[in-house]
């Protein structure tokens, strides 16, 4: 009796663990029936629609998804083409983390459309998981390079891996009740270098009172960018690290002095702790009935153009003062300048529905800017009076209730084509890792635990024994 | 026992009984063995076989070649990566003393008569089942610069308080300390057990000897826990290494490279520069090294494990 229990334990083991795995299979193929049923490219009965009743699906992070911004784009691919987008939910990776989305797309998953900057992109296209779009071009008779011109991404091969829908341009957000508090005039466009911040952001801070003159987060760029707005590069002509030059050693000691020496910002020791999460500047909270908050003020935040898609957004980000927009501070003696990415949307190779895909990739870019919610177009067949209308008929509009931007200001900083645009992100061989070293070095002399000689030598050091394994690999 | 029989009896047939036995056997162990071989066994393999080619992206095998030891040549030529080996032995150094001799002692502790020796017990086996992201959170706020490790640094009259979490010196010991606290639960759970079982004539007569309470530890307890002290050593060990998620989520690597050991750097190398080839031999040489540890202290067993 005891034997047969037994075995028949044990046969129920083994069953119930095949009868787990063929669970989970039948459930993928069910999916994946379902999947080719809805995904299965149909003729449409409307000539203007060719693609209609189409399902795509898109790679995206559960915050982008859930988010008006993307609620809206999905509900203009199917007005505009009768495609409908359905959400894959990839959550994004933090620094040092594995991309899933890249995992997913190299384990052969099924997607249609996917999102990145054109730094991005590269690893992607290095990957080869992304779909050259030149072909699908040509077959629907569309001229990219007429619309986008030099924002496409175009990468080694001389190929066309996407199309850009808007650029991400820095500039200096500024809390207009702050600068009212302490009588200083709001910032303008004219002769906005770091010398004259440093001196607003001075006259704005009161640490007695937690009010900070100025905001910065852990990004890459914040240790170089002083550096590349005066003109120098990352990499030498013989394609090694360019790091010894002194400007970067003046751009490190520029960004950490602003916390550690001039104290407008918090030092790079406190920001590291995690005392102020990187939506600081908008997650001041309201004023109580003595005019008190309970969170930190900022005066200015220095940062990439996205943060302006937080603003309208008073539900999730209550506040009781006005933000200002003016562009990005520049050096003095230089040409005026901002850092910019370009926000990318590609098709993976492992697309089943790549004509599809690419009417819908192309309705996205030239049209997702007119959905409000601040961005600037990557189209460069916009006439100045079509950029004037939008930023007039569309980016005013959309911060009147809560900030009531100017389209003068709007123009300024985002439309100003005497402004050079530099490129955020590091971008050539081994940039990733060059990325890491800038971030895991740089805090290191912020925090006072590696003089800036040392710093500087061991990003440089680094840098060229990342460069020198990629290119032996 | 039952393998014994078989192996001096070989050419016995097996009768119907043992027949049904041995598939009750077979079957109970089935669904281990597919789970191994699908989860370790194949993925082992693999990695095997990529460490010795030239694979980047997975999905880009078309230049695909034979590179022999190429890449453990250049895993031991990489500044880098040696620094990440060395900062693993340090980890390794600290965490299994440390862990050894607390979880002994604390169950030693508590094996004896003590007020609310229940719950002392489960608060020591807690950290084990707790999430490490909310361990993490906890610690970075006990020990950053608004809680109270600070605070009381401060109040000492200490003027250059250390954030060990953001110290270059202290972070990994850090790290290492909180990893043992978090992971000491199970191996005094283990010592707990073992202790129960030292036979108590064998202390009473140590004590009708004069032994010391010392002198009791040393020459009667541990020879008895002997066993449980191997294998907890060689675990501990091992879970030394697979040191990934605590360093991920209390550092990430950081300050600076401080706190990057092997696992850090071997998943950094596959999935942020994707150099799958060589993140392979890396993860080769980590089994390599866990290996022979394992195997001298195997044969050192001998000098010193009481069965």
């Amino acid at each position: 009796m005891k034997k047969q229990f037994a075995l028949s334990m044990a046969v129920l083991m083994a069953a119930t663990s095949f009868a787990g795995c063929g669970a989970s299979g039948s459930s993928v193929a069910a999916s994946s029936a379902a999947t080719e049923n809805t995904t299965t490219e149909q003729a449409a009965a409307n000539p203007d629609m060719p693609y209609e009743g189409v399902t795509l699906h898109y790679a995206t992070t559960d915050t982008a998804a859930t988010g008006a911004e993307m609620l809206d784009v999905v509900a203009m691919v199917k007005e505009k083409t009768g495609i409908n987008i359905e959400f894959t939910i990839i959550p994004n990776p933090k620094e040092g983390e594995v991309d899933k989305k890249l995992v997913s797309l190299q384990a052969g998953d099924e997607l249609d459309l996917v999102y990145g900057t054109t730094a991005q992109l590269k690893t992607y296209y290095n990957a080869g998981v992304l779909e050259p779009v030149d072909q699908l071009a040509a077959d629907a008779g569309y001229d990219m390079a007429a619309v986008f011109g030099e924002n496409l991404p175009i990468y080694d091969d001389g190929k066309t891996y996407g199309l850009p829908a808007f650029n991400d341009i820095w500039v200096t957000f500024y809390n207009k009740n702050v600068f009212d508090a302490a009588g200083v005039a709001y910032p303008t466009a004219d002769g906005w270098t770091w010398d004259k911040y440093v001196e607003t952001a001075k006259q704005l801070t009161d640490i007695d009172n937690n009010v900070y003159g100025s905001l910065m987060l852990d990004y890459d760029v914040y240790n170089y960018m002083l550096a590349i707005q005066k003109g120098a590069t990352h990499y030498k002509e013989d394609g090694t690290a360019n790091y010894d030059d002194p400007r970067f050693k003046e751009s490190l000691e520029f960004y950490y002095g602003l916390g550690n020496t001039e104290k407008i910002q918090p030092d790079s020791t406190t920001y590291a702790a995690g005392v102020f999460p990187w939506n600081s500047f908008v997650t001041t909270g309201v004023a109580d009935e003595n005019g008190k908050y309970g969170a930190a003020q900022f005066g200015m935040f220095v940062c990439g153009g996205w943060v302006a898609s937080m603003l309208p957004n008073a539900e999730k980000y209550p506040r009781d003062w006005e933000c200002g927009i003016a562009p990005m501070p520049y050096p003095e003696g230089e040409e005026p300048s901002t850092f910019a990415v370009t926000g990318c949307y590609a098709i993976p190779t492992t697309s089943k529905n790549k004509a599809a895909a690419f009417e819908a990739l192309r309705c996205i870019a030239e049209n997702q800017y007119t959905l409000g919610y601040g961005r600037v177009p990557a189209r460069k067949d916009l006439t100045d009076e079509e950029v004037l209308k939008y930023v007039e008929d569309t980016m005013v509009p959309t911060y009147a209730d809560t900030d009531k931007i100017t389209a003068e200001m709007l123009k300024d900083a985002w439309f100003d084509s005497n402004r050079t645009i530099l490129s955020e992100k590091v971008v050539g061989p081994a940039d990733v890792t060059i990325s890491q070293i800038w971030t895991s070095e740089g805090p290191l002399y912020g925090q006072g635990q590696q003089d800036i000689d040392k710093t500087i030598e061991n990003i440089q050091n680094r840098s060229n024994e990342a460069i020198k394994e990629e290119s032996a690999s | 026992m039952s393998t014994r029989i078989h192996a001096a009896l070989p050419h016995k047939k097996m009768s119907n009984l043992e027949k049904k036995e041995a598939l009750t056997g077979y079957l109970f162990v089935t669904p281990y063995l597919i789970a191994f071989v699908i989860f370790t066994g194949i993925p082992f393999v693999s990695a095997f076989l990529l460490s010795f080619l030239n694979v980047k992206y997975i999905t880009k095998l078309d230049g695909l070649k034979f590179v022999g030891l190429k890449n453990f040549v250049r895993m031991f030529a990489s500044e880098e990566t040696m620094a990440a080996l060395g900062r693993t032995a340090i980890y390794s150094l600290i965490y299994v003393p440390v862990i050894m001799v607390l979880s002994f002692g604390l169950a030693y502790l508590l094996n004896k008569g003590v007020f609310f020796k229940k719950t002392i017990r489960s608060m020591v086996f807690l950290p084990y089942i707790s999430n490490m992201v909310a361990v993490a959170v906890v610690f970075q706020l006990l020990l950053g610069p608004r809680g109270p490790f600070y605070l009381l640094q401060k109040f000492f009259g200490v003027e250059d308080p250390v954030l060990p979490l953001l110290s270059l010196k202290w972070a990994l010991p850090t790290v290492v300390l909180i990893s043992v606290w978090k992971s000491i639960g199970l191996n005094f759970l283990t010592y707990l057990g073992a202790l129960q079982g030292v036979p108590v004539e064998l202390v009473e007569a140590a004590q009708i000897d004069g032994a010391s309470k010392w002198q009791q530890i040393k020459n009667v307890v541990l020879p008895a826990v002997s066993p449980t002290t191997f294998f907890l050593l060689i675990s501990s060990i091992i879970t030394s290494m697979q040191n990934f998620t605590v360093i991920q989520a209390l550092t990430e690597g950081k300050p600076g490279q401080s706190t990057v050991v092997m696992s850090v750097n071997i998943v950094r190398t596959a999935f942020t520069k994707y150099e799958t080839s060589y993140a392979a031999a890396q993860a080769l040489v980590m089994f390599a090294i866990v290996m022979v540890i394992t195997i001298i202290q195997w044969y050192g067993q001998k000098k010193w494990v009481n069965y």
